[in-house]
């Protein structure tokens, strides 16, 4: 092991593990972890988990002391996991550093009182047999109980670890989190940070973070069994949600949150004006731009009304904004795939049908195309289809497209309806892609609800 | 160098390094002095080329390279492997041939010009037209679903025969222009394919006129790629009906049989010619398919006279074989190694590197291998002659197009004399980049609609 390989601590069951004695390769990156044991993976079903008999009020509690620990500037664990998350995902530094600083709003107080109340409907079903009379007039008691879960983790976002932790704790089961590749240290750092607080506290206790190579059917097959699991929540790639399917079967279920394609439909208002026009720009180079065009709520695609002049002058400047710093993206990202290049730089052959803006070296382009293009633009590449109608985009959103920003917002409700009727799970003003807060439906379910395992206790 | 005499003084360089191919073991060359011309050559056909090939100008303008002094000056000039399957899929989809004409001529010396594709309705159509006039354009499936195609002059046609002629010829020790055996050719006779535009030329130098044969196609199993690729379409836009799946699904249990019966045919030859040497040609899986309709018949293992010869290549993608089909395929002819033809090219090359007696793969001299490092940016050092990293090369040989590409291909190349006694630059070792162990293992939540699409239309 040299002196520059990265270290992958795990944590068991909420026991920090930096016996490192197994090295990983994936693409340019190299990184040890210690030795995988599953055996002690699986909580037994003759026992309640840790947390079982821990009120909501005393969870969030841990949750909320957690948080303010993660406060970036005072946490040495997030100081070292940023400088190693630099070194293995392709975002920037000071984008990593943006969302770690960001990551203590999954952990306040409101944040997760909202998703318990608008999830459960208040924590009493989870903190005891909430009595219902049915029809009959029978008493009938029902609870949410903790499940036993895997977490197949996405590594382009931090976020996604943070709000993992946060909802396993809230859910009273135990979690096996697999970490990403791209993202093998935030969640060891934020369990550490609780270990801080309270080695032994009952909600680090159900915890574990662990890393295996995605599909590796020495351990999956193993381990995705009803007699150890309830539920695995995978996050996107289509890979990671083929392979679980292999494993689903009676008594072990798949909360998936899919691979997901999304879009922005701007109305012609947005042409008003020059400064309007800007204003509309940069709202969607926000959305593009997220981190770095990485994310599922990204739009890949912008249906916008107008005349071609319009359009055209609109085309110009998202390409200019997208050539700027954000908080969640980079003016000069890792520039696209070989395949998406070799199109893009083929279409500029082809004005005035098509039009290319901008460069494919990471700075952003955008195409204006009479349809939209067949490959997947990625590495802030965005490709706007210039319609006559926000109702004539309505045919291109489909089971795979996740979230639809809009512009001006109150044109929302003229498409929403058949947006979702063709598949679409979430509506959004435009340049509010990223604010996907807990509580809310997130690809077409509540996950923590889904999370749970409803229970009865009936007559 | 006897070359310059017979095609006198004043031949150009590249016509000097063609005239190669006229010598009977082209592969017979001393590398260090014929480093000379070969760069001479590259430079002439760079110079010609620029005026030519709309996308040479634009990445010699953008690289700021007016004149080839060394390999070095080349690297940024390659094409990428994307590059000739980089035209908008929605041409295809809406008809569009007269854009597509557009899109060969930024990659063809020779302009499509006013051919007109007013009434062609499909891309084999279209590869067919341009075939009739004078375009011998050549497709090639890939591994990604969407085809290359490659433009090719007369001349280019006529010397890639030529040269698998030469070259089976040379390494089976068998006659060309004798017609003393029968072949065997598992592939339907027409279309565009690079395959089959080869086996055309074998079987017309080696194969008995009464004892050459083919696979044959109907015409339903033409038409059902094209619903295929039709109903692909419709499932992705959200308007195909299930009714139309079963169809399909139907339609392609209908083509495998179809594969199978006419299999049959073949079957009956290699039968009846199992005591003389026969040439057998196919890609694996036509070969699979073969062994396997011969076993079901109770058609026993090595049914080859010793002097046969077979080849075989190509991808494997989507065809449902066991791990070790190589070997039962093998087990099958029941030849010698040695008898196996073997060869190392790919579509972008105009011949193929032929396979020694000491299992290397020699690089002709009208091909200037340039290894790279793994972005594909830097030629990598040799060392005591020996060099690893991502093959590229050109092929000066080439008239229709350009003749840099980057492969996605790690090779090792051996600059000494090889044991087989020529001393040629080989090839010892091939793998594709995009198979090797240390694969990404990234996972991020964005998707794309393919995901979501299963069955016979998944590409």
């Amino acid at each position: 092991m040299s002196a520059d390989t990265l270290r992958v601590p795990f944590v068991i069951a909420g026991r920090i593990c930096e016996d490192y004695a197994v090295e990983h390769t994936s693409g340019a990156t190299s990184f040890m972890t210690p030795k995988l044991e599953l055996d002690d993976l699986v909580y037994p079903r003759s026992e309640l988990s840790p947390a079982y008999n821990l009120s909501m009020s005393e969870i969030i509690d841990f949750l909320v002391a957690t948080g303010e620990r993660l406060e970036f500037d005072k946490n040495p664990w997030l100081a070292e996991a940023v400088e190693a998350t630099a070194c293995s995902n392709p975002l920037e530094r000071r984008v990593v550093e943006n969302i770690f600083r960001d990551m203590t709003v999954f952990f306040q107080r409101e944040v997760l009182e909202f998703e318990v109340e608008q999830t459960l409907g208040g924590p009493e079903v989870l903190d005891s047999w909430r009595e219902v009379v049915d029809f009959t007039g029978r008493k009938v008691r029902v609870r949410a109980f903790p499940p036993r879960l895997v977490h197949i983790l996405a590594g382009n976002s931090p976020g996604v670890a943070a709000m993992s932790i946060t909802r396993s704790a809230l859910s009273k089961g135990v979690s096996v989190m697999k970490l990403a590749a791209n993202d093998l240290f935030t969640a060891s750092a934020i369990l550490r940070t609780m270990a801080d607080i309270d080695p032994d506290h009952p909600v680090l206790r159900s915890l574990s973070a662990v890393y295996w190579r995605g599909g590796d059917a020495g351990v999956e097959q193993v381990l995705y069994r009803p007699q150890y699991f309830d539920k695995i929540v995978v996050w996107g790639g289509e890979s990671a949600v083929n392979n679980v399917i292999k494993y689903l079967g009676p008594g072990i279920q798949m909360v998936a949150f899919d691979p997901k394609v999304s879009t922005s439909m701007i109305g012609k208002e947005a042409h008003a004006s020059e400064a309007t026009q800007r204003k509309v720009a940069e709202l969607s180079a926000i959305d593009i731009q997220l981190l770095d065009q990485e994310a599922c709520a990204a739009p890949r695609f912008q249906f916008v009304e107008g005349t071609e002049e319009e359009v055209d002058r609109y085309c110009e400047l998202v390409c200019e904004a997208l050539h700027e710093d954000r908080k969640y993206g980079s003016a000069c990202a890792v520039p696209p795939p070989a395949d998406v290049v070799s199109e893009v730089e083929a279409l500029r052959m082809f004005e005035p049908i098509y039009k290319v803006w901008g460069d494919t070296e990471g700075g952003g382009a955008v195409i204006r195309s009479p349809e939209p293009v067949a490959f997947h633009p990625i590495g802030k590449i965005v490709n706007i289809v210039p319609v006559s109608s926000l109702k004539d985009a309505l045919g291109f959103a489909n089971p795979a497209t996740q979230t639809v920003g809009v512009w001006p917002s109150e044109r929302k409700a003229e498409v929403r309806d058949h947006l979702c009727a063709a598949g679409v799970q979430r509506v959004v003003a435009l340049g509010g892609a990223n604010d996907m807060y807990p509580g809310l439906p997130h690809d077409g379910f509540l996950p923590l609800h889904r999370f749970m395992n409803w229970v009865a206790d009936e007559g | 160098m006897g070359n310059s005499e017979t095609l006198g003084v004043s031949a150009s360089a590249v016509d000097q390094i063609k005239s190669y191919s006229r010598k009977g073991d082209p592969f017979i060359y001393d590398p260090e002095a014929t480093h000379e011309l070969q760069m001479q050559a590259i430079k002439e056909r760079f110079q010609q080329c620029r005026k030519q090939i709309p996308m040479v100008e634009k990445l010699a303008k953008e690289n700021g390279i007016d004149d080839i002094n060394s390999l070095d000056d080349l690297v940024p000039l390659l094409f990428s492997h994307e590059t000739y399957k980089s035209y908008p899929e929605t041409f295809l989809r809406n008809n569009q041939w007269t854009m597509m004409n557009r899109w060969l001529d930024t990659l063809s010396t020779a302009s499509m010009g006013n051919i007109d594709v007013s009434d062609v309705k499909s891309s084999e159509e279209w590869v067919e037209r341009l075939e009739e006039n004078g375009h011998k354009v050549i497709v090639s499936g890939g591994t990604s679903g969407k085809n290359s195609y490659l433009n090719r002059t007369v001349e280019d046609f006529q010397r890639a025969g030529h040269s698998i002629v030469q070259n089976v010829a040379l390494s089976q020790g068998i006659e060309p222009g004798k017609k003393d055996r029968p072949v065997i050719m598992i592939s339907p006779s027409e279309g565009g394919y690079v395959f089959v535009s080869l086996m055309h030329a074998l079987a017309d130098a080696f194969g008995r006129p009464d004892a050459t044969y083919w696979l044959d196609e109907t015409p339903e199993a033409k038409q059902l790629n094209q619903r295929i690729a039709e109903l692909r379409r419709k499932m992705t836009d959200g308007t195909a009906m299930p009714g139309e799946l079963t169809e399909l699904e139907a339609a392609a249990k209908a083509k495998q049989e179809e594969m199978q019966r006419s299999v049959t045919s073949l079957v009956d030859a290699l039968v009846m010619h199992k005591d003389e040497p026969v040439l057998v040609v196919g890609m694996w899986y036509p070969h699979y398919v073969l062994m396997e309709e011969a076993r079901r018949r109770g058609v026993e293992d090595g049914i080859l006279h010793p002097a046969s010869t077979v080849f075989s290549g190509g991808g494997t993608k989507g065809a449902n074989m066991p791990d070790d089909y190589k070997e039962q395929i093998a087990r099958f002819y029941g030849i010698d190694p040695s008898r196996w033809y073997g060869v190392y090219g790919m579509v972008e090359m105009l011949t193929g590197m032929i396979e020694c007696a000491s299992n290397r793969y020699h690089c002709p001299p009208w091909v200037k291998m340039l290894i790279l490092d793994k972005p594909g940016e830097k030629r990598q050092p040799l060392e005591n002659g020996h060099v690893e990293g991502r093959m590229a090369f050109f092929d000066i040989a080439v008239e229709g197009r350009w003749g840099g590409i980057i492969t996605g291909d790690k090779v090792t190349v051996d600059y000494n004399p090889c044991p087989c006694g020529r001393q040629s630059p080989t090839v010892t070792s091939i793998q594709r980049y995009s198979d090797l162990p240390e694969g990404d293992d990234k996972l991020s939540c964005a998707g794309t609609m393919s995901s979501y699409i299963r069955g016979e239309l998944s590409s």
